[in-house]
């Protein structure tokens, strides 16, 4: 087998591998190194965004 | 009876023996493998045996982690919508490839497709006396033929998990966002909000290196020793699979306890 094909298909994968775990840190796991205790995220969804005020009561 | 009693006792005894024998000679061989100062000419045999055992097995890799991601976003779904909690299944289908699919599938499917070929490759060299050849020219067959294979499994298992998991995640979107119609920034919000990386990706992939570690070890060990001829190779090679897959999970649970099972 051409040797140029080999080093150039095992870098490949290297960089495959690296990368697929560089993206687990940063677009899976959002960066996070530690799990937030004691946070609740809260999440809502709105028909109409006009009538959100700054600081609603 | 007492003499049959005896006699199954002195059998077990004899079996337990043999086979600690056997683990005692896979570890020297392990041992007198491993520890050795690499050259240079090391290092194109490593390439070769990456390319073998790692590159080789990707396709494999990339088909199943699509179809089980895209499979675990199609179940997701239906489960969660039932308790109207759908926008979850993005940190389901992470948490459930990250933590335990990943490097268990790709471990079983790196033992059925790299371990095997291992096996087979190191008892045809050893009934064809490739591996004698060498020792009579003074070549220690466990550097030349064994540590290259070792360290090959052990660097790709890990890059191969890494790789299942994203593709996973990623097939788990396409069903989940693209056909079902969960909202995208959820799918995405929910998985970085419940995904931790030393928790969760860190551990998936020491559980990686650990049954990278089983399946090169059992393989190159199953090839080394096996007995040198068709039958042989053939028994080598499926053992290889049976202890290989056996240990695989059984690891899981174990390690699996030790990282998990105070975190409920």
């Amino acid at each position: 087998m051409n040797k140029r094909w080999l080093e150039l298909s095992v870098g490949a994968m290297m960089v495959a591998g690296i990368a697929a775990l560089v993206a687990l840190a940063l677009q899976v796991s959002g960066g996070s190194m530690s799990r937030n205790v004691g946070h609740y995220p809260v999440s809502a969804l709105f028909e109409n965004a006009r009538v959100l005020a700054q600081k609603p009561r | 009876m007492l003499s049959f009693v005896v006699s199954c006792i002195a059998n077990l005894g004899a079996v337990f023996l043999h086979k600690l024998v056997q683990m005692g000679q896979a570890l020297l061989m392990l041992l007198q493998a491993i520890m050795v100062q690499p050259k240079a000419s090391s290092l194109a045999r490593l390439i070769q045996q990456l390319y073998v055992v790692g590159v080789q097995s990707l396709i494999i890799i990339l088909v199943s982690a699509l179809f089980i991601g895209m499979v675990l976003g199609l179940q997701g779904f239906t489960l969660l919508s039932a308790y109207g909690s759908e926008q979850a299944v993005g940190q389901m289908v992470a948490l459930t490839l990250v933590r335990e699919l990943a490097p268990v599938v790709a471990a079983l499917l790196f033992a059925g497709r790299a371990g095997s070929a291992l096996t087979a490759e190191i008892g045809l060299m050893k009934a064809t006396e490739q591996l004698a050849s060498l020792e009579m020219f003074g070549i220690d067959p466990l550097h030349r033929i064994v540590a290259p294979r070792f360290w090959a499994g052990i660097i790709s298992l890990p890059l191969l998990v890494a790789i299942f998991s994203l593709v996973g995640i990623y097939g788990g979107h396409l069903v989940a966002v693209e056909w079902l119609g969960v909202y995208s920034g959820s799918y995405w919000g929910n998985m970085q909000q419940a995904v931790d990386f030393n928790e969760d990706v860190l551990n998936g992939m020491l559980k990686a290196l650990v049954f990278a570690f089983l399946i090169s070890w059992i393989a190159l060990y199953q090839g080394y020793s096996c007995l040198p001829t068709s039958q042989g190779i053939s028994a080598a090679t499926t053992r290889t699979v049976v202890y290989s897959s056996l240990a695989i999970l059984g690891f899981d649970f174990i390690l699996t306890a030790l990282m998990f099972g105070g975190a409920v």
